[in-house]
Protein backbone atom coordinates (compact mmCIF):
# COMPACT_ATOMS: atom_id res chain seq x y z
CA UNK A 1 0.00 0.00 0.00
CA UNK A 2 1.53 3.63 -0.84
CA UNK A 3 1.21 5.49 1.88
CA UNK A 4 -1.88 7.47 1.97
CA UNK A 5 -2.82 11.10 2.94
CA UNK A 6 -3.76 12.22 6.16
CA UNK A 7 -7.53 13.59 4.62
CA UNK A 8 -8.13 10.42 2.92
CA UNK A 9 -7.40 8.05 5.75
CA UNK A 10 -9.68 9.95 7.91
CA UNK A 11 -12.34 9.59 5.58
CA UNK A 12 -11.49 5.65 5.41
CA UNK A 13 -11.91 5.89 9.42
CA UNK A 14 -15.04 7.55 8.99
CA UNK A 15 -17.17 7.07 5.73
CA UNK A 16 -15.63 3.86 4.77
CA UNK A 17 -15.73 2.22 7.60
CA UNK A 18 -17.97 4.48 10.13
CA UNK A 19 -16.42 4.16 12.73
CA UNK A 20 -17.29 6.47 15.90
CA UNK A 21 -14.21 7.88 17.33
CA UNK A 22 -13.65 11.50 18.84
CA UNK A 23 -11.57 13.21 16.62
CA UNK A 24 -8.41 13.44 19.23
CA UNK A 25 -8.85 9.30 18.94
CA UNK A 26 -9.04 9.85 15.26
CA UNK A 27 -6.22 11.89 14.81
CA UNK A 28 -4.21 9.47 16.72
CA UNK A 29 -5.45 6.57 14.76
CA UNK A 30 -4.13 8.84 11.92
CA UNK A 31 -0.36 9.58 12.86
CA UNK A 32 0.15 5.99 13.98
CA UNK A 33 -0.90 4.88 10.22
CA UNK A 34 1.24 8.09 8.32
CA UNK A 35 4.65 7.08 10.87
CA UNK A 36 4.61 3.85 8.91
CA UNK A 37 4.02 5.71 5.35
CA UNK A 38 7.96 5.23 4.68
CA UNK A 39 7.93 1.72 5.04
CA UNK A 40 4.49 0.91 3.41
CA UNK A 41 5.99 3.21 0.22
CA UNK A 42 8.85 0.51 0.56
CA UNK A 43 6.63 -2.32 0.26
CA UNK A 44 4.78 -0.11 -2.65
CA UNK A 45 7.83 -0.46 -4.67
CA UNK A 46 8.70 -4.40 -4.54
CA UNK A 47 7.95 -6.30 -7.57
CA UNK A 48 5.21 -9.21 -6.83
CA UNK A 49 6.15 -11.08 -9.81
CA UNK A 50 5.31 -15.02 -9.25
CA UNK A 51 3.97 -14.48 -5.80
CA UNK A 52 0.48 -15.98 -4.61
CA UNK A 53 -0.48 -14.66 -1.23
CA UNK A 54 -0.15 -16.90 1.62
CA UNK A 55 -3.59 -17.46 2.20
CA UNK A 56 -4.73 -20.84 4.20
CA UNK A 57 -1.07 -20.36 5.90
CA UNK A 58 0.37 -23.59 6.94
CA UNK A 59 4.08 -23.84 7.95
CA UNK A 60 4.11 -27.03 5.82
CA UNK A 61 3.14 -25.80 2.78
CA UNK A 62 4.50 -22.13 2.22
CA UNK B 1 12.39 -30.53 51.39
CA UNK B 2 11.00 -27.33 53.12
CA UNK B 3 7.40 -26.85 52.35
CA UNK B 4 8.18 -23.37 50.13
CA UNK B 5 10.86 -24.34 47.95
CA UNK B 6 8.39 -27.27 46.75
CA UNK B 7 6.44 -24.29 43.98
CA UNK B 8 9.77 -23.28 42.65
CA UNK B 9 10.90 -26.57 41.82
CA UNK B 10 10.96 -27.11 37.82
CA UNK B 11 7.93 -28.93 35.95
CA UNK B 12 10.37 -31.96 35.46
CA UNK B 13 11.63 -31.86 39.37
CA UNK B 14 8.24 -32.00 40.87
CA UNK B 15 7.16 -34.46 38.44
CA UNK B 16 9.63 -36.95 39.54
CA UNK B 17 8.56 -36.44 43.00
CA UNK B 18 4.90 -36.76 42.19
CA UNK B 19 5.58 -40.00 40.27
CA UNK B 20 7.38 -41.56 43.52
CA UNK B 21 4.89 -40.18 45.17
CA UNK B 22 7.27 -38.26 47.35
CA UNK B 23 4.73 -35.32 47.47
CA UNK B 24 0.71 -35.66 46.78
CA UNK B 25 -0.59 -33.74 43.96
CA UNK B 26 -2.93 -31.86 46.78
CA UNK B 27 0.54 -31.38 48.67
CA UNK B 28 2.16 -29.45 45.26
CA UNK B 29 -1.23 -27.76 44.52
CA UNK B 30 -1.71 -26.68 48.42
CA UNK B 31 1.51 -25.04 48.08
CA UNK B 32 1.29 -23.03 44.42
CA UNK B 33 -2.16 -21.77 45.58
CA UNK B 34 -0.02 -20.14 48.88
CA UNK B 35 2.33 -19.00 46.18
CA UNK B 36 -0.73 -17.09 44.49
CA UNK B 37 -2.00 -16.05 47.91
CA UNK B 38 1.59 -14.43 48.17
CA UNK B 39 1.99 -12.98 45.30
CA UNK B 40 -0.67 -12.10 43.35
CA UNK B 41 -2.37 -9.43 45.28
CA UNK B 42 1.03 -7.62 44.46
CA UNK B 43 1.54 -8.75 40.79
CA UNK B 44 -1.94 -9.46 39.59
CA UNK B 45 -0.88 -12.27 37.48
CA UNK B 46 -4.52 -14.37 37.61
CA UNK B 47 -8.09 -13.17 36.36
CA UNK B 48 -9.42 -16.32 37.82
CA UNK B 49 -7.66 -18.19 40.05
CA UNK B 50 -9.61 -21.81 40.80
CA UNK B 51 -8.44 -23.29 44.14
CA UNK B 52 -11.55 -25.39 45.33
CA UNK B 53 -11.93 -26.89 41.99
CA UNK B 54 -8.28 -27.34 41.72
CA UNK B 55 -7.72 -29.30 44.72
CA UNK B 56 -10.87 -31.05 44.10
CA UNK B 57 -8.35 -31.96 41.17
CA UNK B 58 -5.51 -32.93 42.96
CA UNK B 59 -7.37 -35.31 45.32
CA UNK B 60 -8.95 -37.30 41.98
CA UNK B 61 -5.11 -37.36 40.88
CA UNK B 62 -4.29 -38.61 43.78
CA UNK B 63 -6.38 -41.43 43.74
CA UNK B 64 -5.06 -41.98 40.28
CA UNK B 65 -1.74 -42.09 41.05
CA UNK B 66 -2.03 -44.23 43.78
CA UNK B 67 -3.60 -46.95 41.64
CA UNK B 68 -1.23 -47.48 39.72
CA UNK B 69 -2.83 -45.33 36.98
CA UNK B 70 0.55 -42.95 36.23
CA UNK B 71 0.04 -40.91 33.02
CA UNK B 72 3.09 -38.87 32.48
CA UNK B 73 5.41 -36.22 33.69
CA UNK B 74 1.79 -33.39 33.56
CA UNK B 75 -0.37 -36.06 35.85
CA UNK B 76 -0.69 -33.81 39.16
CA UNK B 77 0.88 -30.64 38.06
CA UNK B 78 -0.30 -27.61 38.40
CA UNK B 79 -0.99 -25.04 35.56
CA UNK B 80 -2.21 -21.89 34.24
CA UNK B 81 -3.59 -20.55 30.69
CA UNK B 82 -4.05 -17.05 29.26
CA UNK B 83 -7.64 -15.77 29.56
CA UNK B 84 -7.65 -16.33 25.91
CA UNK B 85 -7.82 -19.39 26.25
CA UNK B 86 -11.59 -21.10 26.27
CA UNK B 87 -12.64 -23.14 29.26
CA UNK B 88 -15.71 -24.61 29.77
CA UNK B 89 -17.62 -23.20 32.30
CA UNK B 90 -15.16 -21.10 33.72
CA UNK B 91 -15.39 -17.69 32.46
CA UNK B 92 -12.97 -16.46 29.48
CA UNK B 93 -12.68 -12.64 29.46
CA UNK B 94 -10.13 -12.59 26.99
CA UNK B 95 -8.62 -9.29 29.20
CA UNK B 96 -11.33 -7.20 27.63
CA UNK B 97 -15.05 -5.42 29.64
CA UNK B 98 -16.99 -6.61 25.78
CA UNK B 99 -16.29 -10.44 27.34
CA UNK B 100 -16.06 -10.11 31.31
CA UNK B 101 -18.96 -12.68 31.50
CA UNK B 102 -18.50 -15.31 28.77
CA UNK B 103 -18.56 -18.30 29.89
CA UNK B 104 -17.66 -20.89 27.08
CA UNK B 105 -19.51 -24.29 27.14
CA UNK B 106 -16.40 -25.93 25.87
CA UNK B 107 -12.69 -26.64 26.10
CA UNK B 108 -10.17 -25.03 23.68
CA UNK B 109 -8.35 -28.44 22.46
CA UNK B 110 -5.03 -27.33 24.43
CA UNK B 111 -6.95 -27.85 27.67
CA UNK B 112 -8.44 -30.64 26.51
CA UNK B 113 -4.62 -32.08 25.86
CA UNK B 114 -3.83 -30.56 29.18
CA UNK B 115 -6.13 -32.79 31.24
CA UNK B 116 -5.46 -35.86 29.21
CA UNK B 117 -1.91 -35.82 30.82
CA UNK B 118 -3.59 -34.97 34.29
CA UNK B 119 -2.58 -32.26 34.78
CA UNK B 120 -4.38 -29.35 37.14
CA UNK B 121 -6.26 -26.16 35.90
CA UNK B 122 -5.36 -23.77 38.75
CA UNK B 123 -6.09 -20.67 37.41
CA UNK B 124 -6.56 -17.77 34.03
CA UNK B 125 -4.07 -15.82 33.58
CA UNK B 126 -3.87 -12.27 32.89
CA UNK B 127 -3.21 -10.51 29.51
CA UNK B 128 -3.26 -7.22 27.12
CA UNK B 129 -6.89 -7.04 26.26
CA UNK B 130 -7.75 -9.46 23.43
CA UNK B 131 -3.94 -9.97 23.39
CA UNK B 132 -3.76 -7.04 21.25
CA UNK B 133 -0.81 -5.17 22.93
CA UNK B 134 3.00 -6.23 24.26
CA UNK B 135 2.83 -4.37 27.59
CA UNK B 136 -0.30 -5.49 29.72
CA UNK B 137 -1.41 -2.47 30.72
CA UNK B 138 -5.18 -3.28 30.68
CA UNK B 139 -7.41 -0.49 31.54
CA UNK B 140 -10.44 -2.90 32.35
CA UNK B 141 -8.39 -5.28 34.89
CA UNK B 142 -5.31 -3.30 35.65
CA UNK B 143 -1.45 -4.14 34.63
CA UNK B 144 0.11 -7.01 35.70
CA UNK B 145 3.39 -5.88 37.33
CA UNK B 146 6.55 -7.44 36.84
CA UNK B 147 8.17 -9.87 39.53
CA UNK B 148 11.43 -8.20 39.81
CA UNK B 149 10.33 -4.47 40.08
CA UNK B 150 6.31 -4.33 40.19
CA UNK B 151 6.43 -0.66 39.09
CA UNK B 152 7.96 -2.13 35.84
CA UNK B 153 6.09 -3.92 33.20
CA UNK B 154 5.21 -7.34 32.51
CA UNK B 155 5.61 -7.61 28.96
CA UNK B 156 2.46 -8.77 26.79
CA UNK B 157 0.54 -10.14 26.01
CA UNK B 158 1.02 -12.55 28.04
CA UNK B 159 2.30 -11.16 30.93
CA UNK B 160 0.19 -12.60 33.47
CA UNK B 161 1.69 -16.14 32.86
CA UNK B 162 4.87 -14.63 32.70
CA UNK B 163 4.56 -13.56 36.58
CA UNK B 164 2.82 -16.76 37.23
CA UNK B 165 5.52 -18.66 36.22
CA UNK B 166 8.74 -16.41 37.77
CA UNK B 167 6.47 -16.63 41.44
CA UNK B 168 6.41 -20.27 41.33
CA UNK B 169 2.02 -19.94 40.64
CA UNK B 170 2.23 -22.50 38.22
CA UNK B 171 4.81 -24.47 37.02
CA UNK B 172 3.89 -23.71 33.10
CA UNK B 173 1.63 -21.28 31.58
CA UNK B 174 0.60 -21.08 28.05
CA UNK B 175 0.23 -18.05 26.05
CA UNK B 176 -0.40 -16.72 22.66
CA UNK B 177 2.19 -15.40 20.41
CA UNK B 178 1.03 -13.10 17.50
CA UNK B 179 4.00 -10.76 17.27
CA UNK B 180 5.62 -11.63 20.62
CA UNK B 181 3.05 -12.10 22.98
CA UNK B 182 5.04 -15.55 24.88
CA UNK B 183 8.68 -14.61 24.07
CA UNK B 184 8.31 -10.83 25.74
CA UNK B 185 6.70 -11.87 29.09
CA UNK B 186 9.50 -14.68 29.41
CA UNK B 187 12.40 -11.91 28.31
CA UNK B 188 10.71 -9.37 31.12
CA UNK B 189 9.94 -11.92 33.75
CA UNK B 190 12.94 -14.04 33.36
CA UNK B 191 11.70 -17.14 32.22
CA UNK B 192 11.73 -19.44 29.64
CA UNK B 193 8.99 -19.14 26.80
CA UNK B 194 8.64 -20.89 23.30
CA UNK B 195 6.76 -20.00 20.38
CA UNK B 196 6.26 -23.22 18.44
CA UNK B 197 5.96 -23.54 14.90
CA UNK B 198 2.77 -22.32 13.06
CA UNK B 199 0.21 -25.05 13.72
CA UNK B 200 2.36 -27.18 15.94
CA UNK B 201 -0.36 -26.40 18.93
CA UNK B 202 -3.76 -26.31 18.34
CA UNK B 203 -5.65 -22.85 18.19
CA UNK B 204 -8.90 -24.12 17.97
CA UNK B 205 -10.98 -22.68 21.06
CA UNK B 206 -8.59 -19.64 21.22
CA UNK B 207 -9.98 -16.23 20.75
CA UNK B 208 -8.31 -14.97 17.54
CA UNK B 209 -6.20 -11.92 16.88
CA UNK B 210 -4.62 -12.64 13.60
CA UNK B 211 -5.20 -16.27 12.37
CA UNK B 212 -2.20 -16.23 10.21
CA UNK B 213 0.03 -15.32 13.08
CA UNK B 214 -1.29 -16.99 16.11
CA UNK B 215 0.45 -19.26 18.01
CA UNK B 216 0.22 -21.13 20.94
CA UNK B 217 3.04 -21.47 23.57
CA UNK B 218 4.33 -22.68 26.82
CA UNK B 219 6.06 -20.19 29.54
CA UNK B 220 8.02 -22.14 31.83
CA UNK B 221 10.84 -22.05 34.34
CA UNK B 222 13.62 -23.99 32.31
CA UNK B 223 13.84 -25.34 28.71
CA UNK B 224 13.40 -29.03 29.74
CA UNK B 225 9.69 -27.98 30.75
CA UNK B 226 9.18 -26.33 27.68
CA UNK B 227 9.89 -29.62 25.82
CA UNK B 228 7.72 -31.44 28.03
CA UNK B 229 4.54 -29.49 27.66
CA UNK B 230 4.88 -28.78 24.05
CA UNK B 231 5.15 -33.01 23.99
CA UNK B 232 1.73 -32.97 25.77
CA UNK B 233 -0.01 -30.17 23.13
CA UNK B 234 1.54 -31.03 20.40
CA UNK B 235 -0.10 -32.43 17.18
CA UNK B 236 -2.52 -32.16 14.31
CA UNK B 237 -6.25 -31.61 15.79
CA UNK B 238 -9.04 -31.49 12.57
CA UNK B 239 -10.97 -28.45 14.63
CA UNK B 240 -7.80 -26.09 13.55
CA UNK B 241 -7.93 -24.97 9.89
CA UNK B 242 -3.92 -24.26 10.29
CA UNK B 243 -3.02 -27.37 12.17
CA UNK B 244 -0.19 -29.19 10.74
CA UNK B 245 -0.05 -32.96 10.24
CA UNK B 246 3.86 -33.29 10.86
CA UNK B 247 4.80 -35.94 12.95
CA UNK B 248 5.26 -35.12 16.46
CA UNK B 249 9.11 -35.93 17.79
CA UNK B 250 10.43 -36.43 21.17
CA UNK B 251 10.99 -33.49 22.00
CA UNK B 252 12.98 -33.75 25.28
CA UNK B 253 15.29 -36.66 23.78
CA UNK B 254 17.41 -34.50 22.25
CA UNK B 255 17.65 -31.99 24.78
CA UNK B 256 21.85 -32.96 26.40
CA UNK B 257 23.24 -33.81 22.45
CA UNK B 258 24.89 -30.25 23.22
CA UNK B 259 25.43 -28.03 20.20
CA UNK B 260 29.04 -29.28 19.30
CA UNK B 261 28.88 -28.95 14.99
CA UNK B 262 26.10 -26.97 14.91
CA UNK B 263 26.28 -23.65 13.19
CA UNK B 264 24.84 -20.71 14.84
CA UNK B 265 23.60 -17.63 12.82
CA UNK B 266 24.05 -14.25 14.23
CA UNK B 267 22.46 -11.70 12.20
CA UNK B 268 24.72 -8.63 11.30
CA UNK B 269 21.60 -5.87 11.52
CA UNK B 270 18.45 -5.05 12.32
CA UNK B 271 18.74 -7.00 15.19
CA UNK B 272 21.47 -5.19 16.69
CA UNK B 273 19.81 -1.88 15.36
CA UNK B 274 18.48 0.32 18.90
CA UNK B 275 19.47 -2.25 21.60
CA UNK B 276 19.99 -1.71 25.06
CA UNK B 277 23.84 -1.92 25.41
CA UNK B 278 23.67 -4.05 29.20
CA UNK B 279 20.84 -6.70 26.93
CA UNK B 280 23.32 -6.55 23.50
CA UNK B 281 26.23 -7.41 25.62
CA UNK B 282 24.54 -10.06 27.89
CA UNK B 283 23.15 -11.75 24.39
CA UNK B 284 27.15 -11.26 23.01
CA UNK B 285 27.97 -12.92 26.12
CA UNK B 286 25.42 -15.76 25.30
CA UNK B 287 26.43 -16.45 21.90
CA UNK B 288 30.85 -16.79 23.61
CA UNK B 289 29.08 -19.51 26.25
CA UNK B 290 27.84 -21.93 23.11
CA UNK B 291 30.62 -21.04 20.94
CA UNK B 292 32.81 -22.20 24.00
CA UNK B 293 30.43 -25.46 24.13
CA UNK B 294 31.40 -26.53 20.49
CA UNK B 295 29.04 -24.71 18.52
CA UNK B 296 30.74 -22.45 15.24
CA UNK B 297 29.55 -18.78 14.60
CA UNK B 298 28.73 -17.49 11.93
CA UNK B 299 27.90 -13.90 10.61
CA UNK B 300 24.48 -13.96 8.40
CA UNK B 301 22.23 -11.24 6.63
CA UNK B 302 18.67 -11.31 6.90
CA UNK B 303 17.87 -7.57 5.66
CA UNK B 304 13.89 -8.45 4.95
CA UNK B 305 14.00 -8.23 8.43
CA UNK B 306 13.29 -4.82 8.78
CA UNK B 307 9.73 -5.19 6.51
CA UNK B 308 8.75 -7.47 9.21
CA UNK B 309 6.85 -4.11 11.20
CA UNK B 310 5.01 -2.94 8.21
CA UNK B 311 3.99 -6.44 6.47
CA UNK B 312 2.63 -7.42 10.05
CA UNK B 313 0.95 -4.12 10.17
CA UNK B 314 -1.15 -5.13 7.41
CA UNK B 315 -1.83 -8.50 7.67
CA UNK B 316 -2.45 -8.00 11.57
CA UNK B 317 -4.29 -5.25 11.30
CA UNK B 318 -6.72 -6.46 8.74
CA UNK B 319 -7.22 -9.74 10.38
CA UNK B 320 -7.88 -8.08 13.73
CA UNK B 321 -10.28 -5.52 12.49
CA UNK B 322 -12.06 -8.46 10.78
CA UNK B 323 -12.44 -9.90 14.03
CA UNK B 324 -13.87 -6.78 15.77
CA UNK B 325 -15.18 -4.68 13.18
CA UNK B 326 -18.55 -5.23 14.75
CA UNK B 327 -18.05 -4.87 18.30
CA UNK B 328 -16.07 -1.87 17.60
CA UNK B 329 -18.48 -0.16 14.98
CA UNK B 330 -21.60 -0.96 17.88
CA UNK B 331 -19.65 -0.74 21.32
CA UNK B 332 -16.46 1.18 20.61
CA UNK B 333 -16.79 2.69 24.31
CA UNK B 334 -15.91 -0.94 25.68
CA UNK B 335 -12.22 -1.33 24.33
CA UNK B 336 -9.81 0.28 26.04
CA UNK B 337 -8.41 3.45 24.40
CA UNK B 338 -5.07 1.74 23.27
CA UNK B 339 -6.79 -1.68 21.93
CA UNK B 340 -9.67 0.53 20.08
CA UNK B 341 -7.03 2.79 18.19
CA UNK B 342 -4.79 0.17 17.14
CA UNK B 343 -8.33 -1.92 15.38
CA UNK B 344 -9.44 1.88 14.29
CA UNK B 345 -5.98 1.16 12.13
CA UNK B 346 -7.22 -1.41 10.35
CA UNK B 347 -9.84 0.27 9.00
CA UNK B 348 -7.32 2.13 7.11
CA UNK B 349 -5.71 -1.25 5.29
CA UNK B 350 -7.83 -2.57 1.77
CA UNK B 351 -8.33 -5.84 0.63
CA UNK B 352 -5.61 -5.49 -1.70
CA UNK B 353 -2.97 -3.63 0.61
CA UNK B 354 -3.70 -7.33 2.81
CA UNK B 355 -3.06 -9.24 -0.13
CA UNK B 356 -0.13 -7.34 -1.46
CA UNK B 357 1.01 -8.17 2.45
CA UNK B 358 -0.28 -12.08 2.44
CA UNK B 359 1.85 -12.03 -1.24
CA UNK B 360 4.99 -10.59 0.04
CA UNK B 361 5.03 -12.87 3.20
CA UNK B 362 5.87 -15.54 0.52
CA UNK B 363 9.26 -13.62 -0.36
CA UNK B 364 9.89 -13.23 3.42
CA UNK B 365 9.15 -16.77 4.49
CA UNK B 366 11.72 -17.72 1.89
CA UNK B 367 14.25 -15.22 2.97
CA UNK B 368 14.44 -16.70 6.11
CA UNK B 369 14.32 -20.32 4.74
CA UNK B 370 17.23 -19.32 2.71
CA UNK B 371 19.10 -18.15 6.11
CA UNK B 372 18.66 -20.92 7.47
CA UNK B 373 20.16 -23.39 5.16
CA UNK B 374 23.48 -21.83 6.24
CA UNK B 375 23.10 -22.08 9.38
CA UNK B 376 21.09 -24.10 12.37
CA UNK B 377 19.56 -21.81 14.12
CA UNK B 378 19.44 -17.76 14.70
CA UNK B 379 20.84 -15.89 17.75
CA UNK B 380 19.73 -12.26 18.95
CA UNK B 381 18.19 -10.28 22.01
CA UNK B 382 14.21 -11.07 22.49
CA UNK B 383 13.91 -7.69 23.15
CA UNK B 384 15.81 -4.97 22.69
CA UNK B 385 15.79 -3.38 26.24
CA UNK B 386 14.60 -4.86 29.92
CA UNK B 387 10.94 -4.06 31.36
CA UNK B 388 10.29 -0.55 30.89
CA UNK B 389 8.51 0.86 33.66
CA UNK B 390 5.13 0.94 33.95
CA UNK B 391 4.39 4.70 32.52
CA UNK B 392 6.36 5.07 29.12
CA UNK B 393 5.21 4.70 26.19
CA UNK B 394 8.06 5.80 24.19
CA UNK B 395 11.76 4.52 23.60
CA UNK B 396 14.03 7.02 23.19
CA UNK B 397 17.10 6.19 20.89
CA UNK B 398 20.13 8.19 19.85
CA UNK B 399 18.94 8.72 16.68
CA UNK B 400 14.79 8.69 17.26
CA UNK B 401 11.91 7.78 19.12
CA UNK B 402 10.18 5.04 18.92
CA UNK B 403 6.34 4.13 20.03
CA UNK B 404 6.68 1.29 23.31
CA UNK B 405 4.42 -1.34 21.13
CA UNK B 406 6.94 -1.27 18.04
CA UNK B 407 9.85 -0.97 19.73
CA UNK B 408 8.71 -4.44 22.20
CA UNK B 409 7.93 -6.12 19.00
CA UNK B 410 10.07 -5.42 17.23
CA UNK B 411 12.25 -8.52 17.08
CA UNK B 412 10.14 -11.37 17.98
CA UNK B 413 7.37 -10.07 15.09
CA UNK B 414 9.59 -11.60 12.36
CA UNK B 415 9.38 -15.28 13.38
CA UNK B 416 5.52 -14.76 13.63
CA UNK B 417 5.54 -13.59 9.58
CA UNK B 418 7.37 -16.97 8.74
CA UNK B 419 5.55 -19.24 11.41
CA UNK B 420 9.00 -20.81 12.82
CA UNK B 421 9.84 -21.68 16.22
CA UNK B 422 11.46 -19.11 18.35
CA UNK B 423 12.54 -19.57 21.96
CA UNK B 424 13.35 -17.34 24.79
CA UNK B 425 15.70 -18.01 27.60
CA UNK B 426 16.96 -15.77 30.24
CA UNK B 427 20.40 -15.25 29.73
CA UNK B 428 21.40 -12.42 32.79
CA UNK B 429 20.57 -9.61 34.50
CA UNK B 430 21.39 -6.28 34.04
CA UNK B 431 22.72 -3.94 36.96
CA UNK B 432 19.30 -3.29 37.87
CA UNK B 433 18.18 -6.55 38.68
CA UNK B 434 15.84 -7.29 35.55
CA UNK B 435 15.79 -10.00 33.52
CA UNK B 436 17.39 -10.31 29.76
CA UNK B 437 16.22 -12.65 27.48
CA UNK B 438 18.44 -14.34 24.51
CA UNK B 439 16.09 -15.31 21.24
CA UNK B 440 16.59 -18.69 19.25
CA UNK B 441 14.92 -19.17 16.03
CA UNK B 442 14.93 -21.84 13.93
CA UNK B 443 13.63 -24.37 11.02
CA UNK B 444 9.60 -24.45 10.40
CA UNK B 445 9.42 -27.84 12.76
CA UNK B 446 12.68 -27.53 13.98
CA UNK B 447 11.60 -27.15 17.53
CA UNK B 448 13.95 -29.86 18.66
CA UNK B 449 17.09 -27.97 17.61
CA UNK B 450 15.79 -24.92 19.54
CA UNK B 451 15.11 -26.36 22.62
CA UNK B 452 18.56 -28.52 22.04
CA UNK B 453 20.63 -25.00 21.71
CA UNK B 454 18.33 -23.54 25.02
CA UNK B 455 19.31 -26.39 27.25
CA UNK B 456 22.69 -26.23 26.29
CA UNK B 457 22.82 -22.49 27.23
CA UNK B 458 20.96 -22.99 30.39
CA UNK B 459 23.32 -25.77 31.58
CA UNK B 460 26.62 -24.01 30.82
CA UNK B 461 25.58 -20.31 31.91
CA UNK B 462 24.38 -21.72 35.49
CA UNK B 463 23.17 -18.42 36.79
CA UNK B 464 22.99 -17.77 40.50
CA UNK B 465 19.34 -18.82 41.49
CA UNK B 466 17.60 -15.60 41.51
CA UNK B 467 13.73 -15.68 42.28
CA UNK B 468 11.38 -12.80 42.58
CA UNK B 469 10.74 -12.14 46.34
CA UNK B 470 7.87 -11.26 48.26
CA UNK B 471 7.70 -8.02 49.43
Amino acid sequence: MMARTAETLDRMLTEAAGLRLDPAERAAVVAAVSALGPALDRLAEQDLAGLEPVTAFRRDEA
Amino acid sequence: MPETDLPLLSLAEVARLLKRRTVSPVEVTRAVLDQIAAFDHRLNAFLTVRGDEALAAARRVERAIRAGRYRGPLHGVPVSVKDLVQTAGIRTTCGSRILAEWVPDADATLIRRFREAGAILIGKTHLHEFAYGPTNLNPHYGPSRNPWDPDRMTGGSSGGSGVAVATGCSYASIGTDSGGSVRIPAAFCGVVGLKPTYGRISRAGIFPLSWSQDHAGPLTRTVADAAITLQALAGFDPADPGSSRQPVPNFSRGLTAGVKGLRLGVPKEFFWDEVDPEVAGAVRKAVAVLVGLGGSVREVRWPMAAEARALSFLIMGAEAFSVHERWLKERPEDYGPDVRQRLAQGATILAADYLRAQRLRRRFIESLDAVLKTCDVLLTPTVPVTAPRLEETTLQWPKETESMTAALTRLTRPFNLTGTPALSVPCGFTAGGLPIGLQIAGRAFDEATVLRVGHTYEHAARFPVRRPQES
